[in-house]
């Protein structure tokens, strides 16, 4: 029998309370309630969403705001200096944006926060989901400023160039999540940037090989879905963690 | 808070805990009356350490009788369908009885009422990983007793 079935057994088989029962002492409540002979029922603390991203944004280290910054304005100062392949030196710098990234989103499980935070008004997986989406805005934000500047010194598509951004940025992402469940990478802080480089790596050595693999807008298109598809798995994982680690 | 929400869960709660509906509406009401008199900003989840200690104080008064609502409507003959299901229901709460009460609290806040474990773990003092493998531990303890007394489902 699966856990899911013994669930719905047991909440079919639990009996359901007396309707008539149930209404009148709500409706006693609420007039108590009304006529201030109880306090009135409030919520337990918590926070708005927008809340939870202004304290995730909060925590993250200025450091890392502050490496973003320049990797934009290096790409952008690249763009006008390099030739034909300016997108491939550029996309260079998004896996150590990844690693660098990673490494902050990660920097609770890292540290034996995680167990701290679980506790608080945030919980464990929402801190978490709320970094990721924090820093991945932020980054999105650098693809889109240097797809734009390319696009506009190059001729180049905007999409396209940032389809072919985003690539290496995924790859390194989905390798630091696996990276960080073993438990090499929750030790070892800085694994997710050896993983950025070995990713840059392989992306110099292909590139050396003269295979073209991401021409146009339709392929990297393709391998950005597949690819986003597999971080939502990682990311799934990554939640889970605690769950999946037991089991 | 959703009143009607906790109230289901709250009686489920006292349900699985004493086996009786008639007694598990009543402790229902009394554990919402005593959380309204208490610290209103308390959370949702201290009506769970209400219901628990009456849940005791009525189990230590009364030894909890596995009945269902067939019991209490002896003038009318249920149909088949409604008997199978009271057979079902009386089954898993036989089964219940028969698990070690750490257990049995769990496998309610955890499969039956879909508390969170971070609530589940300030209800009952355990670490997260404790949590986890208790609930594996009541799953299989369930599964098995139910396993024994074929049910079926």
């Amino acid at each position: 029998m699966k856990d899911k079935e013994l669930k719905m057994i047991l909440k079919d088989a639990c009996d359901v309370p007396d309707p008539v029962i149930k209404d009148s002492f709500i409706r006693k409540v609420n007039g108590m309630q009304s006529a201030g002979s109880i306090s009135p029922m409030q919520s337990a603390r918590s926070m708005s969403p927008v809340r939870v991203l202004a304290v995730e944004m909060h925590y993250i280290r200025k450091r890392v705001w502050a490496f973003s910054i320049l990797a934009i304005a290096v790409m952008l100062i690249t763009v006008s200096r390099l030739g034909e392949d300016m997108i491939l030196h550029i996309s260079d710098m998004m896996p150590l944006l990844a690693g660098l990234g990673m490494i902050e989103v990660m920097r609770a499980g890292m540290h034996d926060m995680s167990e701290l935070e679980a506790v608080t008004l945030i919980s464990a997986k929402g801190a978490l989901f709320a970094r990721m989406t924090v820093i991945g805005f932020g980054h999105l934000l650098a693809v889109a400023v240097t797809a734009a500047a390319l696009a506009g010194y190059g001729g180049y598509s905007v999409i396209g160039t940032g389809l072919k951004l985003i690539i290496p940025y995924l790859i390194t992402t989905i390798s630091c999540m696996e990276v960080e469940r073993t438990g090499f990478g929750r030790e070892n802080t800085w694994s997710c940037m050896a993983v950025a480089v070995l990713v840059i790596v392989i992306r110099e050595i292909i590139y050396s090989t003269g295979i073209v693999i991401l021409s146009g807008v339709a392929v990297p298109a393709l391998i950005v879905a597949a690819l986003a598809g597999l971080q939502a798995a990682e990311l799934k994982k990554t939640i889970r963690l605690e769950e999946y680690a037991w089991n | 808070m959703d009143i009607e929400l906790f109230y289901d869960k709250i009686f489920r709660y006292c349900y699985y805990r004493i086996g009786d509906k008639t007694t598990a509406e009543d402790l229902t009401q009394e554990t919402f009356l005593r959380f309204l008199n208490s610290d209103s900003r308390m959370p949702e989840r201290y009506l769970y350490t209400i219901a628990k200690n009456l849940c005791i104080d009525e189990y230590r008064k009364t030894r909890p009788i596995l009945t269902d609502e067939a019991g209490s409507e002896a003038d009318e003959i249920p149909g088949p369908d409604e008997t199978e299901s009271m057979v079902d229901r009386m089954t898993i709460l036989n089964a219940m009885e028969q698990m070690p009460e750490e257990e049995r609290e769990v496998l309610i806040l955890r499969y039956v009422n879909d508390e969170s474990v971070s609530d589940i773990c300030v209800l009952t003092g355990l670490s997260r990983f404790a949590v986890y493998r208790r609930c594996k531990e009541a799953a299989n303890r369930m599964k098995e007793l139910l396993g024994k007394e074929n049910y079926e489902g």
